[in-house]
Formats: structure tokens, sequence, C-alpha cells
């Protein structure tokens, strides 16, 4: 992005430039206006004038820009100050059901692949053994103090099921859990199911390897 | 000839236009974040985290921190996979840090998580969060374990569209 800066700092130095030379021309083309017609130097009142047809052309490129012009600035002007698009209230799932129950249903496809992904993953035992370890110590550091209904790793993942009873104020707890298993399991999806009773349970998809989950790096680094 | 030098100026100068209207509306839509913007999460150790104007650092000389810091974001472009941040910070004295970018959507619900723990004397560190788990109403906050001493600190975070 650093780039489309330096770009943009550039086209406005181009356009001040242009700017001045168009300024200056047109100051030009109005002090030949007004000049008395005699004094002209006879080889350039000789000068063919351009043809009705081209300068007709020109006009039409000109007219054309600016309606480019005045339409970008209309659409910018109606954009909300960030540039990107108003969500429409018919895909915003805090005030339309319809597409509260379209976003639920993305995300339960979604959760399901991984899922399915988690299934289909070998086992590793050694390693099963020891994320298992790293886990149960995270769940009981200072800071967490989760409860886990199950913990299940096998050779790149391991799934959670946590009791979801912590309040929200103190929902420092997971975060922290986080941190605390970042450098065994740097990535993390969660899931949250209700039961017919009222009772949560929050289902942790952790993995070891960042590439396991759907779209690969698409950062590019503007630094 | 000084009409038609004027004309064709008059197109350059609209093109340039055209050009910067349309740069200007997609650099809009990165957001860089000084790390002034955090905290400390635990209300007990606020007198440990100190925010300057180049980022937060942890001034106790006994035990690391937690900062919490908000991650302004705007609506992902529509090809976009996965939601990007470029985390910059620093570390000294063979101390580390370490950071998770959590999504939660707009109940408060706990959607995904990423994490880095860095070593290095200065970090510019790329970390993302599947478009799936960042879409247009979640919102993005990150927790990081400042070493003490301010042995190391965040400088911002930048999210990309």
């Amino acid at each position: 992005m650093r780039l489309s800066s330096i770009v943009t700092a550039s086209a406005v130095g181009v356009c001040l430039v242009a700017c001045v030379f168009t300024y200056r021309a047109a100051r030009a083309s109005r002090r030949d206006a007004a000049a008395p017609p005699a004094e002209a130097p006879v080889a350039e009142r000789a000068a063919p004038a351009p043809a009705d047809d081209e300068i007709a052309h020109e006009r039409g490129e000109i007219a054309l820009l600016r309606s480019e012009v005045r339409s970008l600035l209309a659409q910018r002007a109606a954009s909300p100050a960030t540039g990107a698009p108003a969500p429409s209230p018919a895909d915003d799932p805090r005030v339309n059901p319809e597409a509260r129950a379209r976003f639920a249903e993305k995300r339960h496809a979604y959760i399901a692949g991984i899922e399915s992904s988690f299934r289909n993953e070998a086992v590793d035992p050694a390693w099963s053994a020891q994320t298992s370890g790293v886990i149960a110590r995270a769940l009981q550091a200072d800071g967490v103090g989760l409860t886990a209904r199950a913990v299940e790793c096998r050779s790149q993942s391991c799934r959670v099921e946590l009791v979801d009873d912590k309040p929200t104020h103190d929902a420092s707890a997971l975060p922290v859990f986080g941190i605390q298993v970042a450098s065994a399991l740097p990535t993390m999806a969660a899931d949250r199911v209700e039961s017919a009773g009222g009772d949560a349970t929050l289902v942790l998809y952790l993995s070891k390897n960042r590439s396991m989950r759907s779209g690969a790096s698409d950062g590019a680094d503007p630094h | 000839m000084g009409t038609t030098i004027g004309r064709v100026l008059s197109i350059a100068s609209l093109a340039c236009a055209l050009t910067l209207i349309a740069s200007a509306a997609q650099a809009q839509q990165q957001i860089n974040s000084s790390g002034a913007i955090c905290a400390a999460t635990d209300n007990t150790h606020v007198g440990d985290i100190q925010t300057n104007t180049n980022g937060v650092f942890n001034m106790s000389t006994t035990a690391s921190r937690y900062v919490t810091c908000a991650v302004p974001r705007t609506p992902l472009n529509v090809s976009s996979t996965n939601a990007s941040f470029y985390l910059d910070g620093t570390d000294a004295n063979s101390a580390q840090t370490t950071c998770i970018l959590y999504s939660y959507n707009y109940t408060g619900t706990l959607l995904d998580s990423t994490s880095v723990t860095e070593t290095a004397a200065t970090f510019d560190q790329l970390m993302q969060i599947p478009a799936a788990d960042a879409g247009t109403f979640a919102y993005i906050s990150m927790l990081c374990l400042l070493p003490a001493n301010q042995n190391g600190s965040v400088l911002g975070i930048t999210s990309l569209p």
C-alpha cells in the first residue's frame, strides 16, 4: 500500500503540473482572443485551422472524461468515509432474521469442514500425548481456570470441548488460554453449541498448521 | 496552437483526476493503528503498562504483562480469502513477545484466533484469519504478552482490506 501512496503522490505532482500548464494555456488563449487581430504575425494567421471534426472529437473526449470524474466523485460522496460499501439491511444478520439464518448456515458448513478434516487426520500418539499435556497445563494456568469436557489431539490438531459458563466480564480466560498454547497450537476456530437444556459448550479446533485453514496466504506485505 | 495544447492538457488533467480518485478510493481501506491503541488487560497492572507515541511497553521489572488492543478494520474485499494484518514490534535481550488475534461475531461469540511468538529485534509479522470468520460484522481484537523491563513492544498493527 505504500507503493500506492507513492503512485498517488506522483499522480498528484503530474496533475499539478498539468493543471499549471492548462491554466497558462487557457490564459494565453484568452490573451490571444483579446489581442487585436492586426498584430498577429502573417505566418500564424496563415496557419490552417484544425478540422472541425477533430475539434468535435476532442470535445467529445473531454466531455466523456468530465462525466466519468463527476460519476466517480458522486460514488465517493455516496459511500461511507471508509470507502467500503455500506451493507444493505437485507444482508445484515443483526437486523434481518433471514440474513442471520444464512450466516449461521455458512458458519455451520465451515465448522463442519474443520470437524471433518480433524476426524480424517491420522493419530500421532507421541504428538497427541505431548500436546494434550500442553492444553491441560494451559487450562489450569493463572488467569485461565477453564474446565474441559474433552480433549482430543491427533497429529497436527486438537479438539477441545469447554464448559461455556464464564460470564461476559470474565471473558479474558479464553484469550489467555490462547496465549498459553500459542507456541504449540497457533490457530484456533471456535464453535458454540447450545443444548436443549440451555447449557453451552465451546468447541475449539486448535492447529499447529496455519495452512490447514481455508485461505492460503494472500496478504501482500505493504512494508 | 495554444488552444490545441490547452485541449490536450485538459484531457491529461481529467485523466489524472480519474487516476487520483480511483487510487484514493483503494487506499482508504487499509488502517494503520499505533500500539498506543493498546491498554493493560488486567486493571491491577495498569501502572506497569506505558503507552508511548511509538507503541506500548511493559515497565514491570519482574513479570510479563498482558495488553489488549482494538484492531480497527473495514469489510474485506469480496476476493479476499483471509483477513490479513501486519503486526509490528520489537524485542530485546532474548525476550519474546506473543500476540494473538481474536475474531468475535456481533453477539460476542468467539469465532477464530491466530497467534505469533516473536523474538526478533524488530518484527513485521503477517497474521491471518479466514474470511469465513472475519465477516463484515465481526470484531477483531488482539491480546499480547509483553516481556518485562521494556524488552518487547507492540509498535502497531495494520489491517488490510
